[in-house]
């Protein structure tokens, strides 16, 4: 096998390796949801872990494939032809088959959010929302519709029912509400959480808690903005005209938010303000990535010898 | 973004699709691949059936078995549908891999069951009984 192809096996073999070790993670976070763990966080810091737990296959692989391609580079002989056993090839392709999936999810979320705007565009009439700075849309529908779709300044889509059945001021406690979700980048989340290949149950339990959480924290920016009682008032109203409604669409349902979830949101809504909490954010992230890729930096001699291990693995 | 298209319809169906939707809507009573044929010259007779077919399975049609013929009908009229296109849009376009494939959708609200109008009510109770207090603090 020539060099150049032997460097394009092993980058895909990481893939798949580094793919499966963020897959252990979120199989751990998975559990850990299922135990209710994350609610010893506040929301900011739960929300984080959640999702880098949930990127944990992306961001590994991010971090894996350059540093074993460095390493590889370095130290494996340039022009060396080497022949190679089955295990890698087998890593290869899983890593490439990984990448074909991550880059068919990908098109497909923003495919889908293209094609869900123009529906309800089509339908739908430009409106002034108090609160709201970008564009906004009422549209009609059976569902009691208020949404935001889209990365960046985000569009907002109202209901006329939601419209018609709230005042002013619920109105702009809901804009509150989904600004912070514009704010949050919590789409641009959820079209990463799309890329990062994962065993979907647990991938899907760690999503759940994640949205869940994501309300919660837009819930309190809104409360910030104004007073949690109207945006709880705006809650129930919402609902409401939900209960009479025909099922929501599937996609829905993956991030279900009803129930316990609408009754723990109003009524974290009507105690006592809480300061919301320190945000963990990239935290973690800043400091053990780098930390861990000088370390692997130092260690590139090492992570070869790994990379021609596997190279030469049933040779 | 792409430019928006003026029937909403186009972003849910392909083009023969809809024209097979828009003949039976025009016509106003149940049809066979056969009674829909003459509108469709150069379309292959299988392509119609399994056109008829696809628009069943996705549940915009229903169909009765007559004979060995199968007639279909919209389940709603063109209004009717279309009202209800924007709720039910992403189920329309996503299909049963919407739970797979998510769009960057962030909801107010995504679901509410039945059996939470309890739920509502004693919520509604707390809001009005918060709201009287500050209104006396006030």
């Amino acid at each position: 096998m020539s060099h150049g192809l032997l460097t394009l096996c092993v980058a895909l073999a990481t893939v798949a390796v580094a793919a499966a070790a963020g897959n252990a993670l979120v199989l751990l976070a998975g559990a850990l949801t299922r135990r209710q763990a994350w609610t010893v966080f506040g929301a900011r810091t739960a929300a984080s872990l959640l999702v880098q737990a949930r990127l944990a296959p992306l961001t590994l692989t991010l971090v894996a494939v350059p540093l074993v391609q460095v390493a590889f580079w370095t130290y494996e002989p340039a022009h060396k032809v080497e022949t190679t056993g089955a295990p890698l090839l087998i890593l290869a392709a899983a890593g490439a088959w990984l990448l074909a999936v991550m880059a068919h999810r990908a098109w497909v979320c923003v495919h889908a959010t293209g094609r869900v705007a123009r529906v309800w565009r089509a339908a739908a009439v430009p409106a002034e929302v108090p609160g709201w700075d970008g564009p906004a849309w009422i549209v009609e529908s059976r569902f009691p519709v208020v949404a935001v779709v889209g990365v960046g300044r985000g569009e907002l889509y109202v209901s006329a029912e939601v419209v018609r059945a709230c005042n002013a001021a619920e109105i702009a406690a809901i804009a509150a509400h989904e600004r912070a979700h514009v704010t949050g980048r919590d789409n641009l989340t959820r079209i990463l959480f799309a890329l990062a290949p994962a065993a979907s149950r647990a991938a899907a339990r760690v999503e759940r808690a994640w949205a869940a959480t994501a309300e919660e924290i837009a819930d309190l920016h809104a409360r910030a903005a104004g007073d949690g009682v109207t945006l709880a008032q705006a809650l129930t109203k919402v609902a409401r005209l939900a209960l009479g409604a025909s099922a929501p669409p599937p996609v829905a349902v993956s991030a279900f938010v009803g129930g316990d979830d609408l009754e723990g949101r109003v009524r974290r809504l009507l105690e006592p303000a809480q300061p919301p909490g320190r945000r963990l954010g990239g935290m973690p992230l800043a400091a053990v990535v780098p930390a861990a890729v000088a370390a692997a930096v130092w260690c590139l001699p090492e992570i070869y010898e790994a990379a021609e291990f596997v190279v030469k693995l049933g040779r | 973004m792409p430019a928006m298209s003026p029937d909403p319809l186009d972003n849910i169906f392909g083009v023969l699709e809809q024209r097979v939707l828009d003949a039976l809507w025009t016509r106003g009573t149940a049809a066979t691949v056969r009674d829909l044929e003459p509108d469709f010259a150069g379309v292959a007779y299988t392509t119609l059936m399994t056109t008829l077919d696809r628009l069943y399975r996705k549940g915009v049609l229903a169909r009765e078995k007559e004979g060995r013929r199968f007639l279909y009908q919209p389940r709603l009229t063109r209004d009717q549908f279309l009202a209800t296109v924007a709720g039910d849009a992403l189920e329309a376009i996503l299909g049963a891999r919407a739970a797979e494939y998510r769009p960057m959708v962030s909801f107010l609200l995504e679901a509410v069951r039945t059996e939470d109008r309890d739920v509502l009510d004693s919520l509604d109770a707390l809001i009005r009984e918060r709201r009287r207090a500050e209104e006396s603090a006030e």
